[in-house]
């Protein structure tokens, strides 16, 4: 009896335990933290957060292959290598496909919910999708735009690549349409969503309207006409284009509280690009202060240099060192030639391997050993002689320490700031101006005073970067070396650069193509643009020369990476193939190599819009 | 006291009975085992009466009131009943263990004992004896013992999780594991999977099953093929190890056993490094002091300018060199005392052992006392257990302590409750780093470092890492960091689980049993991360403090009713019908400082400079409802049939709109067939069997996969209320996604022989797995980066064959020997049109520091490798791309005069290179017992398969692993000759197998090139072609080395992409079970001593640099790349039992 009391009540337990479930499943199966229903506000954020050409994978790759290619950068002595071992491995750029993805999740649910007001965000996305397509053209030549980003709404799996030539019209055309979007008073914008512009919608106006520059310029060597003809469009369009700091696309994606990379940028440590001498001499020539804001000052403050003096090792200071001070009656330091802070920019020589020029200075720049070394008593410190690039203008998490005697103290800047990237200012705008115009493709305004202002515009805009980067030496001297002078803009400085022999306008191409190319220091990849499409630097050269080797022919520095042939088994393969035959590019791996030619497919076989651009160092 | 009333009563009555009695006299003997133990608690008896006497603790008994002639039942569980007719005198008994008992019947899905006979599917229990109890993981205890399954330790360490693969891989999913079902609850078993390529660590804390006691085990069985696990369902995809613990029933009176073992870790053997060359730079790569030639590199390598003139010439320099990372320098025997990075001066010589002598012992003891006892209607079984075990290196150690309570009673003849409840309490702390990257060139530590001395050289006076700018001692030692984090840093994981369990048994009728069991599995783990500040007295405002905690509550619930009846003489039916309840929820909280902590070495949370950061989340909700029966039926006792259903409704394959597959349907059938009770045999034939069986389970998908959406996240800028942001999931998912499918069939035979003293198992086995769920990776331009599928068809067939012997077996000496041998052969049948033709499986083809995948692709086997750093061969094709001629010899760069070496050339495709997966595996077990002695061993074997080793690879590049030896002097097969370009002579010279295409233009020192002419092969001329001709060096063998493995220019090589074959001595074990009157003299029952070594070492390794073979990254399925540098740990270990 109590056996099948037992067992109905368990029964009935197991039942109810067995049935009432099911109806749950669904709810079960849910993440709680997932959202099924989009906010394009909250996507169009998330592009933002996303958007960035010049990431850790960038410098990590890309950037020593610029530099060294153009010679704008220096990390030692050039050789077969610096023209690259292994290329194979390349940070394409396809930020462009991410930034698609989110401008397509955003038409889709206005289009299913009818919500055209929200049709900016939408815009915002389009904005930044062209803008990093731009920089990938750069690298791959024909991209998959048209067609990518759609798989999910039912587009194609394996998208088409669409040629630069149309695609530089359908930008044009896009960004045409944005303006218009961004000009349309019935939308709606959260001010704190857009991290960009605050939602000032005007502002995102003149961004697409300028955006269209970018793309004329990269016409000019195969379409100048068409480029004039873009750029004429931007000098008339209503929206106005970026002519002032405060109009500069310019921005920090999350304050210090949100911290990690989206607050500070990459955690990993990038090995900056060292400085070239050639480029340093011509930035100190033209008191170009920009000099203080993109490269390092080396360790050489009157302290260490007055230290060295009193250890007897004068003779292992760098000569350069040795011609720029005076010394008193006994021997010691006395006073500054070129003063602070200009004798503290110091790049390496442009010298081949090996070579005679190589073999007489290597001592002092390539292998000195304990040369620039102190030793007090126990402690010992090394001091850098060379200025590299400055890496807090790339990531906000990087300590700085003074250089001191051995033995002194130990003064440090280990906060981490929130980092500020420049993307596109009015400085840059204002030289695109200015070379169009003094190239004849447009007609408006003058040449003198588009570069003049590009240049001053170009100097204000870094500055306010160096300064909200919070980068060592911006605004102190840390109170160690009386000597020591503060890097930020002062007055009159722009004045008295344009006053310079090398900055001085005189209508000649290659100062505005110089100018460009200080303006893109740190934007590499607009950097090799420039260098590549215009010629410059150019060999010979009275202000900034390009060394033309012995060893190496100028045909032999690759002007692109090399195309991987895909896996035969990727399904894009075909389509891959087929579209690197139409552009006459030969996918293969090294074939810039350890074996250097007199001229390699990676300098022939050109981009299209490199067809007709000058070899480097060839001037225009 | 109970039990004490009862035998007391039995006593009694027996005397009694006694004085009763007619010409009866008393009868004593012994009862013992063939080993010579007095077996306890055997009962014997008159048979046919109730008088019966239970064997006291010596092993003897008295029985009263037997007459001539009655036939005496000697009788205990565990071993064969013995009927003795007794004629007078004492009667000494030798029980055997009973094989129709211990063999006979084996644990199989839901738990349900069977008989093995009537089973027709392989099945193999392992018994407990059988098992280390010592290793941490019980998978590794399971190491070699059974046919069909591919264990390997991991690169994990003392807690981490081991591989464990059971025929083959069935899914494309990393997770391959079987499940781990301990009394009916089933375990996760997860997987750990860190990037060989980009994490240099793998800090495995280890899941669940570190968390069992196995001295609680009783057998472990181990379900294979579909057929055996189709009771699982869902679930029974990979198969099933089912782990049934031990319980009082069927013991009698009361049993005390005490066990402690002690012992020692200790890295036994390293890998091979080389001794020769010190600190410096391959060939041509820098310009030296003291040389000759920048070739030169066989001298103290310090950079020229400083030094010159300024060295005396006999005291050498080797402080600013040491660690720099590359080691093709001076030969240790070139100066006899050199400069060290402390200054003093130190005979200068390689520490040829200083790998093994970074490690200490590590030191264990593990104590277990059980308790079990029991009577007609009452059982209990209660253990206690404290392991505490200390790492190879310092800090590191897991300790656990577990009770399991059982307990069981007969309310009536109708209704048994039975409950138990097991809590464990683990503490897994400071998981090892790879330190054996530091060895490599990596790190800092060069051949000249002596680790057993600097391991605890790091510190500075003041607390933080020792520097030469505080003026510290240490200051320059190599290696700070690596042992700062190692003796500094601290994180403790602590674990505990709570698994109560209720059972009612209540027989409705003779044929009819009902039995509900509910249970719950309660893991709670929390971890605690303290990271010091280590700049000086750790005032610099850096380190962290982080707190995390997680729960799973598993609920499992069944309700079945069990039949079985005879129906008539012939036949027997059996089976049952069963009802399931199935829920998961799991929960993880973390906290944790932001930007360092404001007062140094203080850990709690609002010691963070900046806000303290957090996260938190509900996960793993998984309910899965089901019904299943089986049903039996067994022929005369010699054919057997079998049939199971099961049904299940999982809600992890339901979408968020409710729609989806979520119902699904698993059948199996099998037979069994004993021939030899059918036909007369021969006599020699005792047992002869025949079975087979097919099947289906499945396997649906993690809870949430499914239903990703968009996720939100908020972050602040230049607003003080928080800004949000929204991203898209990377994946699409199929809207119909049904579970994975495993159809399977197979056939065995088990067949003996000489009473059973020869016996062979065999199985052939074929499973398609079909219906894959699988992430595809889309092309990247189609904005979505992978699907979510079903497709594909995968095929694992093979052989599985044990054949266990006894040669030779007498009363006090046997010797058995037993072998298993496993093949399988996986093909890849069909996938997705999604993929054109393979899936990335684990690594990268074309990318990392392996530039080797492996990958499932059709027609291939699972675990196909490819990569496109195979040497590019000289091949001519035609425009189909057919091979038409060449030669098929690596393909060689230009001389490269700078380095004195040239290159192999990349492949730049991926091709297919090899295979991961191993042709067979293999182990040896033997035992051998002499009177009261026992020792066994075993042995395990893998042979074929590639392993990829990351610190062969760069150990190799960068000089310091023995493959680096190669062609680097005369002694190590260099040739001799005198350079062309610096008129030096050289022992250095190696002559690459391989062929400069034609019209190469190879430098010359005089100017002119030597021009490469169409040779025999009409591509080209061979290297030692043009060598003979005079057109080139023999390449100096310090740069052929270096960059032959270097990241920028690696091809595949024999130093570190290799067949891995091994045979591992895997464990020894002597047991001594001292005399019982030794033992009762300390009023002990039994006591038996053992010694166990577990890993002895490789008796075989096939790895150029004999680094540890089973040190693959991780446990995912498909991986094959070795990324820790690893000795062989052995763990020695010394047990104590007593019995009372």
């Amino acid at each position: 009896m109590k056996a099948t009391k037992i067992f109905i009540a368990l029964s009935l337990f197991a039942v109810v335990g067995l049935t009432s479930c099911r109806d749950k499943f669904a709810e079960l199966n849910m993440k709680p933290d997932a959202v099924t229903t989009a906010e394009p506000s909250f996507l169009a954020t998330r592009a933002m957060t996303l958007f960035e050409i010049n990431d850790y994978l960038f410098w990590f790759y890309n950037q020593s292959y610029y530099y060294r290619w153009t010679q704008m950068g220096n990390s030692g002595v050039f050789s077969e290598g610096s023209y690259g071992m292994d290329a194979s491995v390349v940070h394409r750029q396809t930020g462009y496909i991410t930034m698609l993805s989110y401008k397509n999740d955003i038409e889709s649910f206005i289009e299913a919910n009818d919500r055209q007001d929200a049709k900016a965000y939408a815009a915002m996305c389009g904005v930044l999708a062209v803008y990093g397509a731009i920089y990938a053209i750069d690298i791959t030549g024909d991209i998959q735009y048209t067609e990518a980003s759609k798989y999910r709404y039912g587009g194609p799996l394996t998208p088409k690549y669409d040629h630069v030539e149309d695609l530089f019209d359908l930008f044009v055309e896009e960004l045409d349409e944005y303006i218009k979007i961004f000009q349309d008073d019935t939308q709606v914008v959260v001010a704190k969503q857009d991290i960009i512009y605050n939602g000032d919608m005007k502002k995102w106006a003149k961004l697409a309207n300028t955006l269209k520059l970018k793309v004329a310029v990269r016409l000019l060597a195969n379409n100048s006409a068409k480029a004039g003809q873009i750029a004429q469009g931007v000098l008339s369009n209503s929206a106005g284009y970026i002519d002032s700091v405060d109009d500069a696309f310019i921005f920090h994606k999350a304050d210090a509280g949100t911290g990690g990379d989206l607050a500070y940028q990459t955690g990993n440590s990038v090995s900056m690009m060292g400085a070239s001498q050639n480029v340093i001499d011509f930035m100190i020539d033209s008191r170009d202060p920009r000099v203080r804001f993109f490269y390092t000052k080396n360790g050489f403050n009157s302290k260490i240099i007055q230290e060295f003096i009193t250890e007897g090792l004068y003779d292992n200071l760098p000569p350069f060192v040795q011609e720029n001070i005076n010394l008193d009656a006994d021997g010691n330091f006395e006073s500054y030639k070129l003063g602070e802070p200009w004798n503290r920019y110091q790049g390496r020589p442009v010298v081949w391997e090996m070579s005679d020029e190589y073999e007489a200075m290597k001592g002092i720049y390539f292998d000195y050993t304990d040369r620039y070394q102190l030793t007090v008593g126990e402690a010992k410190k090394s001091y850098s002689i060379f200025s590299s690039l400055t890496e807090e203008m790339i990531r906000g998490r990087v300590d700085f320490t003074l250089p001191t005697i051995p033995g002194g103290p130990t003064i440090r800047d280990n906060d981490d700031v929130p980092w500020w990237g420049m993307y596109l200012g009015a400085g840059e705008t204002n030289l695109y101006l200015a070379e169009l115009r003094q190239l004849g493709v447009i007609s408006t305004g003058s040449a003198q005073n588009y570069y003049e202002r590009g240049v001053t515009l170009s100097v204000q805009e870094w500055d306010k970067v160096a300064g909200k980067n919070k980068i060592p030496y911006y605004g102190t001297t840390y109170g160690y070396d009386p000597l020591e002078e503060s890097i930020e803009l002062k007055d009159g400085e722009i004045e008295a650069m344009l006053a310079t022999d090398a900055v001085k306008w005189d209508g000649s191409m290659e100062k505005i193509y110089l100018q460009q190319l200080m303006n893109f220091t740190m934007l590499a990849d607009e950097m090799y643009v420039t260098a590549r499409r215009s010629g410059y630097p150019k060999v010979g050269s009275d202000y900034l020369p390009f060394v033309k080797f012995q060893k190496a022919e100028l045909a032999a520095i690759p002007r692109r990476f090399e195309f991987s042939e895909p896996a035969p088994t990727d399904i894009m393969h075909d389509i891959r193939m087929e579209s690197l035959k139409e552009q006459g590019l030969t996918p293969g791996k090294n074939q810039s190599g350890m074996g250097f030619a007199t001229t390699t497919v990676l300098n022939t076989e050109r981009l299209w819009q490199d067809k007709n651009a000058p070899q480097w160092g060839s001037g225009k | 006291m109970k039990n004490l009333f009862i035998r007391l009563s039995l006593v009694f009555a027996l005397l009694a009975a006694g004085l009763t009695a007619y010409a009866q006299t008393t009868v004593r003997g012994t009862v013992k085992d063939a080993a010579g133990n007095g077996v306890i608690g055997a009962s014997v008896f008159v048979q046919g009466t109730q008088n019966g006497a239970i064997v006291d603790m010596d092993g003897s008994f008295a029985l009263p009131g037997v007459k001539s002639g009655d036939v005496l039942v000697v009788s205990c569980i565990g071993y064969a009943t013995q009927n003795i007719t007794w004629t007078g005198g004492p009667v000494n008994v030798v029980l055997a263990e009973d094989a129709e008992m211990l063999e006979g019947t084996v644990v199989t899905a839901l738990g349900i004992r069977r008989d093995q006979k009537a089973l027709g599917y392989a099945v193999t229990e392992i018994k407990s004896d059988q098992l280390n109890p010592n290793l941490i993981n019980p998978v590794s205890a399971l190491q070699g013992k059974v046919a069909g399954v591919e264990i390997n330790a991991s690169d994990g360490g003392m807690f981490g999780r081991n591989k464990i693969l059971i025929r083959g891989a069935s899914t494309l999913g990393k997770n391959n594991q079987p499940i781990f079902v301990v009394d009916g609850i089933i375990l996760d078993n997860d997987v750990v999977d860190p990037s060989a390529d980009w994490d240099a660590d793998n800090l495995d804390y280890g899941n669940s099953l570190k968390n069992l006691n196995p001295d609680d085990f009783e057998s472990v069985s181990i379900l294979k093929g579909a057929a055996a696990t189709a009771l699982y369902g869902s679930r029974g995809l990979n198969g099933a190890i089912i782990i049934t613990t031990k319980s009082g029933k069927g013991s009698h009176g009361l049993g005390v056993s005490v066990t402690q073992t002690i012992g020692i870790d200790k890295v036994t053997s390293g890998p091979k490094f080389q001794n020769v060359f010190s600190e410096g730079y391959p060939a041509g790569y820098g310009q030296y002091f003291d040389c000759e030639s920048r070739w030169d590199v066989h001298r103290m390598n310090v950079w020229a300018d400083g030094h010159e003139g300024t060295v005396p010439s006999l005291l050498k320099i080797y402080r600013d060199i040491a660690g720099f990372g590359m080691s093709f320098g001076a030969r240790f025997d070139a100066y006899d005392q050199v400069e060290w990075v402390d200054g003093n001066l130190v005979p200068f010589q390689a520490k040829e052992n200083n790998f093994v002598d970074a490690f200490n012992a590590g030191f264990n003891t593990n104590t277990n006392i059980t308790l079990s006892g029991g009577n007609d209607r009452s059982s209990i079984y209660a253990s206690i257990s404290e392991k505490y075990s200390t790492g190879t290196l310092p800090n590191n150690s897991f300790n656990r302590f577990s009770t399991l309570l059982k307990a069981s009673h007969k309310l009536n003849d109708a209704i048994e409750v039975e409950s138990s409840v097991t809590f464990t309490n683990s503490e897994p702390r400071n998981a090892q780093p790879n330190i054996g990257s530091q060895f490599i060139g990596e790190g800092e530590f060069d051949r000249t470092y002596d680790a057993k001395y600097f391991r605890d050289k790091y510190k500075g006076d003041h607390g933080g890492i020792a520097s030469t700018a505080h003026g510290d001692k240490w200051g320059s030692i190599p290696g700070r960091g690596v042992w700062w984090s190692i003796w500094e840093n601290e994180t403790v994981q602590k674990e505990t689980v709570v698994r109560p369990n209720l059972k009612i048994t209540i027989k409705l009728a003779p044929w009819l049993k009902w039995v509900t069991d509910g249970s719950y599995n309660y893991y709670y783990t929390r971890r605690e991360q303290k990271t010091p500040d280590s700049s000086y007295a750790n005032a610099g405002g850096g380190g962290g403090y982080r707190l995390e905690n997680s729960t799973q509550e598993q609920t499992n619930l069944n309700t079945n009713f069990l039949f079985d009846f005879h129906v008539n003489e012939d036949w027997q039916l059996g089976g049952f019908i069963r009802g399931e309840y199935f829920n998961n929820y799991q929960e993880a909280t973390a906290a944790w400082t932001d930007g360092g902590l404001v007062v140094p070495n203080r850990y709690f949370l609002s010691n963070s400079k900046n806000p303290v950061k957090g996260s938190g989340s509900v996960s793993g909700t998984k309910r899965m409802l089901s019904l299943a029966g089986q049903f039996t039926a067994s022929f005369r006792d010699l054919l057997f049939l079998e049939a199971t259903a099961r049904n299940d409704w999982s809600s992890a394959l339901v979408y968020a709109d409710k729609h989806g597959n979520y119902s699904y349907f698993y059948p199996s059938f099998s037979a069994s067939w004993l021939i030899h009770e059918t036909f007369d045999m021969p006599k020699a034939i005792s047992f002869w069997k025949l079975r087979a069986s097919i099947a289906q389970v499945g396997n649906d998908t993690s809870p949430y996969t499914i239903n990703t959406a968009y996720s939100i996240s908020n972050f602040l800028h230049d607003s003080e209320s928080g800004t949000n942001y929204m991203s898209i999931p990377g994946s699409v998912y199929d809207q119909n996604l049904r579970p994975e499918r495993k159809t399977s069939w197979e056939l065995g035979t088990d067949f003996r022989v000489l009473n059973n003293r020869l016996g062979l198992d065999a199985t052939f086995y074929k499973e398609n797995t079909r219906d894959q769920i699988m992430s595809v990776t889309l092309p990247g331009a189609s904005g979505v980066s992978s699907a979510f599928i079903n497709a594909g068809n995968i095929q694992n067939m093979g052989f599985e064959v044990a054949l266990n012997t006894t040669p030779i077996e007498t009363r006090n000496f046997a010797w058995d020997l037993n072998f298993t041998w496993t093949k399988n052969w996986s093909k890849i049948i069909e996938l997705s049109d999604l993929v054109a033709n393979y899936i990335k499986l684990q690594g990268d083809a074309d990318y990392g520091n392996y530039r080797v995948g492996s990958v499932a692709k059709v027609g291939g086997t699972y675990g196909i490798l490819m990569s496109d750093a195979a040497p590019l061969k000289d091949y001519t094709y035609d425009e189909e791309g057919n091979i038409t001629g060449g030669s098929g010899l690596p393909v060689l760069y230009n001389w490269q005069s700078n380095y004195g070496t040239t290159l192999y050339r990349r492949s730049g495709k991926v091709e297919e290179v090899g295979n991961s997966v191993p042709d067979f595996l293999g182990s040896i077990n033997t035992g051998l017992r002499f009177k009261r002695f026992q020792i066994r061993a075993s042995f395990d074997a893998r042979f074929g398969g590639y392993v990829a080793s990351y610190p062969a690879h760069y150990g190799t590049a960068y000089g310091y692993m023995y493959t680096a030896l190669e062609g680097a002097d005369a002694a190590h097969g260099g040739i001799s000759y005198t350079s062309r370009w610096d008129g030096i002579s050289y022992d250095d010279g190696v002559i690459p197998e391989g062929i400069f295409p034609a019209g190469t233009k190879i430098p010359q020192p005089s100017g002119d090139p030597y021009v490469v002419g169409e040779g025999q092969w009409g591509t080209g001329e061979t290297f030692r072609e043009v060598y003979e001709k005079g057109g080139v060096d023999p390449c100096h063998a310090s740069s052929w080395t270096y960059f032959t493995h270097s990241w920028s220019n690696f091809t595949l090589r024999d130093s570190w992409f290799t067949k891995l074959n091994y045979i591992a001595f895997r464990d020894l074990s002597v047991s001594w079970a001292i005399p019982d009157k030794w033992a009762n003299a300390v009023k002990c029952q039994g006591v038996t001593l053992q010694a166990n070594a577990h890993n002895l070492g490789y008796l075989m390794n096939s790895l150029p640099n004999k680094e540890n073979p089973e040190a693959v990254r991780g446990t995912a399925a498909a991986e094959f790349r070795i990324r820790n540098l690893q000795g062989v740990t052995t763990y020695f270990t010394f047990t104590i039992n007593a019995r009372f």
